[in-house]
């Protein structure tokens, strides 16, 4: 009855501050799809074809020129070489090429090369996605040209290729789901121990710094009731921040693969039981860290104090996160009751669509264990007198 | 009742509370006074059950403050220092919660809750949320948080410090009202007049210790002083 109160109380309290609302709500949705989407969107030549200044010595490489221009890019022809540097670190263009004299006549030739001058700054993205674009488009032409030769001197096409390669992909999850599980993890986890760090930070040293947790301790409520009545609404807020973060992620994800055309982008299939369990080991993993971060907190006498202290916190989620792209399924499956790791593989395995009884059984139960423990910890550091009052 | 047995709190090596040792009776007005950091405060907090004793004890409505904290928290309406409200709660929901944590029914605890904000004046403010409040306004419901169970207890640190003269005079009539109902009312303060208005009897801290305690009378009897903070500064230079 008192937790129910305490917990009813610190939720409508934490929905009545603005700060907590944003990092709750706003950043989760808004912010993932504005990082992942914005970058794509801009650079993206399908909204905004690249501009590329076409240099040509004479006429004889207008076929090339019309081949070159698409709907990815512009061809404008302009003249003199000695500006060509300047006008595209102006970003007047992406890319500039200069074509040279007597081009057609080159190619018709059997054994002659024309060299193409570009020039590109690649420090910048789209001055990259001009370059690959306009070498796509000069690698089709040249082939049409190798393929007018073989046949001028009766060579099948086949000469050039001794060996090809056939390559069948054996993944059974859509492209958009591998590219999730690459970053569903760190977001997830990251949302997880920082989505209500904000709030734990107030409703502990925060309460302390304002003297309501001294009126608080005048209660009839134990102090179990009153760190319990705070952990529900802290992992409350932490598995909405969460779930949040997936809805932005799903949605930037869509968007991304949208903005480069790609048809795999509904590849994010995932069936319920694989859904439950990444709902399951964010929940476990949003209880840890919403006890850890309550033990950590308590001991700060102000807000700015526990700012300072709770904030290298995250990275005991984003190391492992990060860590497990580079590591080997072996090494991967020896971390699997690691604290952190666990959870995080967990949601991997949902979300590749690998997870097993023998996978996430001691993935999930060292989650619990290890979470068990951080909430006994939790409940007897705010038991402790030196812990819960500021002297 | 109060009733304090060699109550004694240490930090470490330091003595905040230092044997100390007095009664308060139902009914009664009881002043704590002394100069900062005398120990006026973790005195409080001792009786509040925020601290626990490092060495003596305490009953507080006839429940021993270590043996049942629970129970002295029950029976206890304590207005600490400092107000301690949710700026973003108003004070019917500060009501509301605390009256919940003392396990009051709902429809008993709004009708209560009615009948507060009404004797404090605070009913047309009943729905705007404290961190717009005055001082003034803010300690009356944080007094009210104190009342809304109706403890036979009151422990008030500090009551009026701050507070413009008609703030305190609504504090000092819920203190008349008190000893009325026959509670028993312990005042930390360091305002001789407001002591030497509402208190039945003095004790006098310094350096953690209880130096001298009666009745108004009797501490000028006993200093052969005429007010009462000539027998404070008296007692506290000595």
């Amino acid at each position: 009855m008192r937790t129910r109160a305490i917990a009813a109380k610190e939720l409508k309290d934490a929905l009545r501050d603005r700060r907590t609302i944003l990092a709750m709500i706003v950043i989760p949705i808004l912010v993932l799809p504005v990082i992942m989407f914005l970058p794509a969107f801009l650079a993206s030549p399908e909204r905004n074809p690249v501009q590329v200044a076409v240099i040509q010595a004479d006429n004889t490489s207008d076929d090339f020129v019309a081949k070159l221009t698409s709907n990815q890019i512009r061809v404008v022809r302009i003249r003199g070489e000695e500006n060509i540097t300047r006008l595209i670190q102006n970003g007047d263009y992406e890319l500039g090429i200069v074509l040279p004299a007597d081009f057609s006549r080159i190619l018709e030739g059997p054994d002659q090369t024309a060299t193409i001058t570009v020039f590109v700054d690649q420090s910048s993205t789209r001055g990259s996605i001009a370059l690959s674009l306009f070498q796509d488009a000069t690698t089709q032409y040249a082939d049409k040209i190798v393929l007018e030769r073989l046949a001028k001197t009766g060579l099948p096409p086949e000469v050039l290729t001794p060996i090809e390669t056939d390559v069948r992909s054996v993944t059974v999850t859509g492209i958009g789901s591998i590219f999730l599980a690459l970053l569903l993890p760190l977001f997830l986890g990251i949302y997880a121990v920082t989505g209500a760090m904000y709030f734990i930070m107030d409703t502990t040293a925060g309460e302390k710094e304002r003297k309501t947790l001294e009126a608080l301790l005048t209660m009839p409520a134990t102090r179990t009731e009153i760190v319990v009545g705070k952990f529900l609404i802290a992992v409350l807020i932490a598995l909405l921040s969460s779930g949040l973060a997936i809805l932005g992620m799903t949605g930037g994800t869509m968007l991304v693969f949208g903005a480069f055309g790609e048809a795999s982008a509904p590849g994010l299939t995932i069936s319920l039981p694989n859904l439950l369990l990444i709902g399951l080991a964010t929940l476990v993993l949003a209880m840890t860290a919403a006890s850890i971060e309550m033990v950590v907190a308590i001991f700060a006498r102000s807000f700015k104090e526990a700012q300072n202290l709770l904030s290298p916190l995250t990275l005991i989620v984003v190391v492992p996160a990060i860590g497990m792209q580079y590591m080997s399924e072996q090494m991967l499956r020896s971390l699997a009751v690691a604290p952190i790791f666990n959870a995080m593989l967990m949601i991997r395995d949902a979300l590749l669509d690998r997870a097993s009884l023998g996978n996430v059984a001691p993935e999930f139960m060292s989650a619990f264990v290890y979470m068990l423990i951080a909430l006994a910890v939790a409940i007897k550091i705010f038991n402790s007198e030196k812990a819960m009052v500021r002297y | 009742m109060i009733q304090c047995k060699s109550l004694t709190k240490k930090f470490g090596d330091f003595a905040a509370v230092d044997q100390v040792s007095f009664d308060v009776q139902d009914g009664e007005v009881f002043g704590l006074l002394g100069p900062n950091g005398a120990g006026k405060t973790t005195t409080m907090r001792l009786l509040s059950t925020v601290l626990r004793p490092s060495g003596g004890t305490a009953s507080v409505a006839g429940y021993d403050l270590i043996q049942e904290p629970q129970a002295v928290r029950a029976s206890i309406g304590v207005l600490p220092e400092e107000t301690g409200l949710y700026d973003r709660l108003t004070p019917r929901e500060h009501l509301l919660y605390y009256g919940q944590l003392h396990g009051i029914p709902g429809e008993v605890l709004r009708k209560r809750i009615d009948q507060l904000l009404e004797v404090m004046e605070l009913a047309d403010r009943a729905n705007t949320k404290v961190g717009d409040f005055s001082k003034g306004m803010k300690q009356k419901v944080a007094l009210l948080r104190a009342f809304v169970h109706d403890p036979p207890v009151f422990l008030l640190d500090e009551p009026t410090a701050g507070l413009d003269v008609m703030s305190a005079r609504s504090i000092h009539a819920f203190v008349e009202r008190f000893r009325k109902e026959g509670k028993a009312v312990m005042i930390s303060t360091h305002n001789m007049t407001e002591a030497q208005k509402l208190c039945d009897r003095i004790a006098i801290i310094d350096h953690a210790r209880i130096i001298a305690t009666g009745t108004l009378g009797e501490l000028e009897a006993r200093t052969a002083q005429k007010d009462l903070e000539s027998v404070f500064v008296q007692l506290v230079r000595d």
